[in-house]
């Protein structure tokens, strides 16, 4: 689980730091970083499994613009393994070049070194901290996501797989695709790569297919299949079909994915999520993941997801939406502010309930508790 | 084939959040259809849970709803700590609360439920649990005791299981007794 963030010198966060809960619902108004927050984290993770440039996660664009360091640092916590790490990144921005530098990447696990990159080299370390080898390297983007998995490496590799569960979902219709060329093990964040990831999951988790199923008939009226079918002499390439049966007669009938309602097809993928939360533990970061959900689907679908995570998963929603607000806020509410223009800062559970509102009545009336 | 129970709606409001698991579970075992029951869990913050679910947007307001749609298969559980109070002292708490709105007090043949584990809902947990216990004291801590953050779960679904069975531990926990009574204004 995911203990701490910490991000200075980058967009609205300097000097900040978040300790999460297992369940945290993140309110505030626009413009407080609730969803710059679940980038920043989801670009953190991005660079140490996706190999991604440190230039495209954390452009000079990126430097809180107000501050005239241009150093940035970010750090991540993480409890599991019998033990705790710590993920850290140091970048150095060449303001005027538009150049991001890599200055210093660390991994620890219980203040043992595990992975460390400085001044362009690199050092990997055994999993009782002994040093390992080391190796010259361009900070251009982090070595991790290269990291061969041996025994003498296993805790780092756990952590690698940790963060390779921490998904992004702020889904956008307009981009979701019903076709496919290729399967893929994650979910794409706008949901673009729907088909693709559809097609693994549906590999991988047969047996999940007939509980999805039972879920979607009943929230999808009619609802009873969705599947992959080859596209005639287009190689790998498939597209998804929904069948739906209408009537008393329940006459059946089928319809490409792409022809769902957005409403529609956000719920399919959002229950998707949902069958898949329990074979992988995850840590979801979900913006807004309601927008598209009908006002009656989205508790039920709360309610399954946290109990479907189990101990092991890690929730962090940004809603602005009353059913979700009012359900969560139980849990673990955190506030984002930025007083006077300045940094995010954030309280937790700013909710006085002498006031016999719902947390949502509370939020849209501003009477949150006061710093 | 679906039980008569699966065809009703219930609102289900709670102090916290481990009560709303535990009657999650409960309902849902007991043949509920999760998809059509709502919880409304009081906020997480400073004040006094009791008193949110008596307030006006709150207790009454569902008890009005249930009053205009009582033709139609719907309930509400309120589930509150009785604390170092008898259930009765809650219950007429709660009736003052509808009076207070110009709300007549609950009906008997009303299907809203009143279920108030004394002290708290780990009173009923450890007592399903088998584990002995008595009202004498709270039981929030020690709860956690015995069944630790990972161990929850499982916990709450195996209460949730035993509510139905003859619980030697109802002479000790006469609150119980009363809560089971309680669940039996929704058909259970």
């Amino acid at each position: 689980m995911i203990t701490r963030i910490y991000i200075d010198n980058c967009r609205c966060f300097t000097n900040f730091e978040l300790r999460p809960n297992r369940v945290n619902l993140l309110l505030g108004n626009n413009g407080t970083g609730k969803s710059t927050f679940l980038e920043m984290l989801h670009s953190i993770v991005g660079l140490a499994v996706s190999g991604d440039p440190i230039d495209e996660a954390f452009s000079t664009n990126t430097l809180t613009r107000w501050d005239t360091r241009n150093v940035q640092r970010m750090e991540l916590d993480v409890n599991g393994n019998g033990g705790k790490y710590r993920y850290t990144i140091e970048l150095s921005h060449d303001v005027a070049r538009q150049v991001v530098t890599l200055l210093r990447e660390t991994v620890m696990f219980d203040s043992r070194v595990l992975f460390l990159y400085e001044d362009g080299m690199l050092e990997l370390h055994k999993n009782e901290g002994t040093f390992g080898t080391k190796f010259p390297f361009r900070g251009t983007r982090s070595f991790l996501p290269q990291l061969e998995a041996r025994p003498e490496n296993t805790l780092l590799t756990w952590f690698l797989d940790y963060l390779r569960q921490v998904w992004l979902i702020k889904l956008n219709p307009i981009e979701i695709s019903g076709e496919s060329e290729i399967e893929s093990d994650s979910l794409d964040p706008d949901g673009s790569n729907f088909a693709s990831w559809y097609r693994h999951f549906s590999q991988e988790r047969p047996d999940a297919l007939q509980p999805l199923t039972e879920r979607l008939a009943k929230v999808l009226p009619g609802f009873r299949t969705l599947r992959a079918v080859s596209v005639a002499r287009a190689g790998m390439k498939r597209e998804l079909v929904a069948a739906f049966s209408q009537g008393e007669a329940k006459k059946s009938y089928e319809i490409f994915f792409d022809e769902l309602s957005d409403g529609e097809r956000a719920t399919i993928i959002l229950y998707c999520v949902l069958m898949d939360a329990d074979l992988l533990p995850k840590t979801l970061l979900l913006d807004e993941p309601e927008n598209y959900v009908g006002l009656e689907l989205i508790q039920p679908w709360l309610v399954e997801l946290k109990d479907r995570m189990g101990d092991d998963g890690q929730l962090f929603i940004v809603s602005h939406h009353p059913e979700v607000i009012d359900y969560l806020a139980a849990e673990e509410s955190i506030l984002f502010e930025r007083l006077g223009g300045g940094p995010t800062r954030v309280r937790s559970n700013p909710f006085d309930k002498d006031l016999g509102l719902r947390a949502s009545e509370i939020v849209e009336r501003g009477l949150l508790d006061a710093k | 084939m679906p039980s008569e129970l699966s065809k009703f709606r219930g609102t289900i409001l709670v102090e916290d959040t481990r009560t709303e698991r535990f009657f999650r579970e409960l309902l849902i075992h007991l043949g509920f259809e999760r998809h059509k029951l709502r919880f409304r869990p009081a906020p997480k913050g400073r004040g006094d849970a009791k008193a949110w679910i008596r307030a006006q947007s709150q207790y009454p307001l569902e008890v009005r709803i249930l009053r205009k749609k009582s033709y139609e298969r719907i309930f509400l559980i309120t589930a509150i700590d009785g604390d170092n109070n008898d259930p009765e002292t809650r219950k007429t708490q709660l009736d003052h609360a509808l009076q207070a709105e110009g709300l007549r007090a609950r009906q008997d043949e009303e299907r809203i439920a009143i279920p108030v584990p004394t002290w708290s809902i780990e009173t009923w947990l450890l007592a399903l649990l088998d584990h002995e216990v008595d009202e004498e004291s709270s039981k929030k801590n020690s709860f956690e005791g015995y069944y630790p953050p990972k161990d929850e779960r499982a916990a709450l679904r195996e209460a949730a299981r035993q509510w139905q069975r003859k619980s030697d531990r109802i002479p000790t926990v006469p609150s119980l007794a009363d809560g089971k009574s309680e669940m039996g204004r929704i058909g259970v």
